[in-house]
């Protein structure tokens, strides 16, 4: 059964590593929006982060937001949601290793890379309902927005209060939800496609590529 | 009397908003069935918060999803009625433009070579527009499906060859939703093209989509194809957002159109939960009403 936290950012190792497979976080205190074009200027071209963004000991999201500055204030317009986060799996092993971020948050999981980071280093992959901006970013707001060049592929500096539902869906012991489920799958696939009443499956991709047979 | 343009932009602009605020009916019914029959609590929790999700963006009158998405749009115009084409298109996509720029929402599209924004929700080929017609009718019928990313990603195609067969195209399709996963936000909608050319399957896939979901594809041998692939996805238990659960795809929709005697194309378009859709009948009249589908009942 899942347990039920709430945690207070920055977090500790301690904090992460003692959540468990699809236990529920909610999150308060400070979280980065981060995602495609902002990590390809950080760690493919090199670019420092701009000063004041230090991931270290915080959750980061990948995210997506529309917002606006109305006055002093950041508001959003068609509001802050996720965005999937195996877009991001190339560089998200590097997050947790150089920056040190205690939790990934997003949707649609991570492969093996970040999986192996998040247990060598102390970290955690949390799944957000996608598509549910309206509900989430109730409990988020923007303080600041770092290279604004990139608009709505910006560095977001977050104030979370008690954000949530997240689900631990990679734990920081090498456990992958998603690669479990998959496993299951394979147990099953005969199932599934007679199911459909394909009886004889084959075992090649569909396409038929003009190669000699190895 | 020719349509009034006018009249043909503000309503686009009008249904660019109504999708991505004012969620389906029928998918409302589906997700609330779904929620239901669903036992594990994991699942049981997302479908709570994506109902309240629903309730929330309403209240706020802000969309459901912060990705705004990219716009498919349908035509089918009454052949009794006069209109300049082009004047058409330029009006929907003037519409689908000011929407977006009037409410400063995220602009999502850019250049696919240099990635450079374009700065507005319009661009070279986009929106996509398809023309149909409606025999001796006077009105025009116009459908949106503005699909986030997430889905979109999540499309699969293959020309597979004859040898393959029917069993070959249900195969494809049962693999692609596994290698899909989570990342489409599911439970959502399969839409589903057999047959046709390269270019006509993918569309057929996408226009799958626009169907409503308490309905069968009207050929028995295709409708049943629609139940079996419906349970066979289910079977994988992949459940709301790729964690687990009963429901994966609350509905397979399939269309198909002839195709050449040594082809035998299929696509997958998935679609996300939050299925945004919307439509319109304008009369030549000047005269608006929504619609969620294509000939549905008219509201508002």
């Amino acid at each position: 059964m899942s347990k039920e936290w709430r945690l207070k950012t920055p977090l500790s190792e301690e904090d992460v590593r003692k959540l468990e497979l699809l236990d529920i976080v909610y999150l308060t205190g400070k979280m980065w929006g981060i995602r495609d074009e902002n990590l390809r200027r950080h760690l493919d071209h090199g670019q420092p982060l701009p000063e004041g963004v230090n991931y270290r000991g915080y959750p980061v999201l990948h995210e997506a937001s529309g917002y606006k500055k109305n006055g002093d204030e950041w508001v959003f317009t068609s509001g802050m949601g996720n965005t999937t986060s195996t877009r991001m799996e190339r560089w998200m092993p590097q997050i947790v290793e150089r920056h040190g971020c205690r939790a990934i948050l997003g949707k649609g999981g991570m492969l093996e890379g970040t999986t192996n980071a998040c247990k060598k280093y102390g970290c955690v992959y949390l799944s957000t309902i996608g598509g549910a901006a309206s509900h989430y970013d109730s409990h988020a707001k923007i303080v600041e927005v770092y290279w604004p060049d990139l608009t709505s592929q910006a560095i977001l500096e977050l104030e979370l209060k008690d954000y949530g539902p997240c689900f631990v869906a990679i734990d920081a012991h090498g456990n992958n939800h998603y690669f479990n489920q998959r496993k299951d799958v394979e147990t099953r696939r005969a199932d599934i496609y007679r199911k459909a009443g394909v009886s004889s499956p084959s075992a090649s991709p569909q396409i038929i590529p003009i190669v000699p047979q190895r | 009397m020719p349509i009034p343009y006018q009249v043909v932009e503000e309503t686009a602009r009008q249904m660019y908003g109504r999708a991505l605020k004012k969620y389906p009916p029928d998918l409302v019914k589906c997700l609330r069935s779904a929620a239901k029959a669903e036992t594990n609590p994991v699942a049981q929790k997302h479908f709570q918060l994506m109902v309240a999700s629903i309730e929330k963006g309403e209240q706020k009158d802000q969309p459901i999803c912060q990705d705004t998405g990219m716009q498919t749009l349908w035509i089918k115009a009454g052949t009794n009625m006069q209109f300049n084409g082009q004047k058409v298109q330029d009006a929907i996509r003037n519409g689908v433009r000011r929407w977006s720029s009037e409410n400063e929402y995220r602009k999502t599209v850019v250049h696919p070579v240099t990635r450079a924004k374009v700065g507005e929700q319009v661009g070279l080929r986009h929106p996509t527009i398809y023309w149909d017609f409606l025999e001796g009718k006077d009105y025009l019928e116009m459908m949106m499906l503005s699909k986030g990313s997430g889905s979109e990603n999540q499309g699969f195609l293959a020309m597979l060859v004859p040898a393959q067969g029917i069993n070959g195209v249900k195969q494809f399709i049962i693999d692609s939703v596994l290698a899909a996963g989570g990342q489409f936000c599911p439970p959502g909608v399969a839409g589903v093209g057999i047959g046709g050319t390269f270019d006509s399957v993918a569309r057929m896939a996408k226009e799958a989509l626009l169907r409503p979901l308490d309905t069968r594809n009207p050929d028995p041998k295709i409708a049943e194809l629609e139940d079996e692939l419906l349970e066979a996805i289910n079977a994988t238990g992949i459940g709301p957002m790729g964690l687990g659960g009963k429901t994966t795809v609350f509905k397979v929709n399939v269309e198909y159109g002839v195709t050449h005697e040594t082809q035998n194309p299929v696509a997958l378009n998935l679609q996300c939960w939050a299925h945004r859709k919307a439509g319109a009948r304008i009369h030549s009249d000047g005269r608006v009403e929504y619609i969620d589908y294509f000939g549905g009942e008219a509201h508002e």
